[in-house]
């Protein structure tokens, strides 16, 4: 069933494309003073069949491996090749659609076609079998693309409900200096936010941003809270405790700075990249700090993946195998 | 409708061979989970019957924020942590696999995280540099010689 939808696709694809959306328009010309000696080095360089003799952006004829051979079995002198030149040439307006291109390659059987602007006459380019090919997998991806965005922007979910405004509060307890159980918050909090059908890029910042900071609330703050507001813009995500607090925000917010004790260290953390990860996760990162009463940090991950940060740990977004 | 099938048939079969060739040989090339079993001589802790899998890239780290920051989905983990936080982290950024350097192998409670997160788990005896230097070789060099 999946199969058939996918060759529909394909069919949709071929009436609604232009033939200037597929054709290559970075090709080798030839001018008509090139010469027949010269013709087949040019051709086997760039790999090709045929090419178009332009002058003054006009196609005047097409040269083939075929015309070289002709030219070649004849034993005539070397001359210009519009002398040899095909000068029926067979071409294809830039606004029709690929499928008479396609009908053109089986009637003829030729390897190319050039391109003509229908406004003025002018050549445009040349299209081949690959270009037709490629065009219809570039609006493939295109269409996939949009597709996947469209999935994961959170459309799921919070299209699916009719209210004026729809929330998503998800509420978690840390427990202080229980280094084993770290990470578990971010690891429930991924599970819910990937059923909520979120992109994966913004689940992955999330995860990334609310890790850092919930060992920071096992390591320095004795425990505390973790709350995540998702709404149909983005996430909000509030990691509060009653620890020590922070004497000077700008210093934690620097890479490499860091307070950590030994046993935190062994444990592969504490190297000072906390903050700066957590900053690169976010769109808006805001910490308040008052020493001895505790600390607050507020975290915004907008869900449009396209508008939101794209920091190096959470521009990226998984790729599609 | 009939003909353009059969002239997309057509170009499907001279064509997308060469066009997916091409596309492969741009991209880094994968790396099969079991290759790198026997490259390193690790032995499967947990193979979470996924041994057939494919790893896109390698990443080698003790530190977890720099493996949240840089690791990729799909990638290999060899690291010398062997502390429940390592699953945790991998759990986070995606990571299919982690081999553990110097014959390492972790308690059976993180073993049990890593069967709960789908994550492979191996264990090497090499050293952190000869398993990466293994590896590294072992993928630059065109034809992969495993004896």
């Amino acid at each position: 069933m999946r199969r058939l939808k996918e060759i529909h696709k394909v069919q949709e694809l071929v009436f609604r494309l232009k033939t200037s959306d597929a054709k290559a328009s970075d090709v080798v010309i030839l001018s008509p003073d090139t010469m027949m000696s010269e013709v087949r080095a040019i051709l086997r360089k760039n790999k090709i069949a045929a090419a178009p003799i332009v002058a003054e952006n006009k196609v005047l004829g097409i040269i083939s491996v075929n015309d070289y051979l002709n030219w070649l079995t004849a034993g005539r002198e070397d001359c210009r090749v519009e002398k040899c030149m095909s000068l029926n040439v067979k071409f294809l307006y830039d606004d029709e659609p690929l499928t008479d291109a396609i009908k053109c390659f089986d009637r003829y059987g030729f390897y190319e076609f050039p391109i003509i602007d229908r406004k003025n006459g002018n050549f445009a380019g040349i299209i081949t079998r690959r270009d037709i090919i490629m065009g219809i997998l570039r609006a493939l991806e295109i269409d996939y693309h949009e597709m996947e965005i469209s999935r994961y922007s959170g459309h799921t979910f919070f299209h699916d409900i009719v209210a004026d405004r729809t929330e998503v509060i998800l509420s978690f307890t840390v427990e202080g200096k229980n280094i084993q159980r770290g990470g578990e918050v971010a690891s429930k909090l991924k599970k819910n936010l990937q059923q909520l059908g979120l992109h994966p890029g913004t689940i992955r910042k999330t995860v990334i941003a609310t890790y850092e900071a919930e060992m920071n609330l096992i390591i320095y703050g004795e425990g505390g809270w973790v709350d995540v507001l998702v709404d149909a813009e983005a996430i909000h995500i509030e990691v509060k405790d009653e620890g020590p607090g922070i004497p000077d925000i700008q210093k934690v917010l620097q890479p490499g700075y860091s307070t950590a004790p030994d046993w935190v260290r062994e444990l592969g953390f504490g190297a000072g990249m906390g903050f700066t990860n957590i900053q690169n996760c976010s769109d808006v990162l805001d910490i308040i700090s008052k020493v001895g009463e505790g600390t607050t940090v507020k975290i915004r991950i907008g869900l449009d993946p396209e508008k939101s940060n794209k920091g190096k740990s959470g521009g990226k977004s998984d790729e599609i195998e | 409708m009939k003909n353009i099938d059969k002239a997309l048939c057509g170009f499907y079969l001279t064509e997308i061979s060469l066009i997916s060739q091409e596309i492969m040989a741009s991209s880094e090339r994968p790396i099969l989970l079991k290759d790198i079993q026997k490259i390193l001589s690790a032995d499967i802790i947990l193979d979470n019957e996924w041994m057939d899998g494919k790893i896109q890239t390698v990443y080698c780290s003790d530190l977890m924020s720099d493996i949240l920051s840089f690791g990729d989905s799909s990638s290999l983990l060899i690291t010398s942590l062997i502390n429940p936080q390592a699953i945790r982290t991998a759990e986070m950024v995606d990571i299919a696999a982690i081999c553990f350097v110097h014959g390492k192998i972790p308690h059976q409670e993180t073993i049990e995280m890593a069967r709960n997160n789908e994550i492979v788990l191996l264990s090497t005896r090499y050293s952190m540099y000869e398993a990466c230097g293994r590896i590294y070789c072992a993928r630059m060099s065109k034809s992969i010689d495993l004896s």
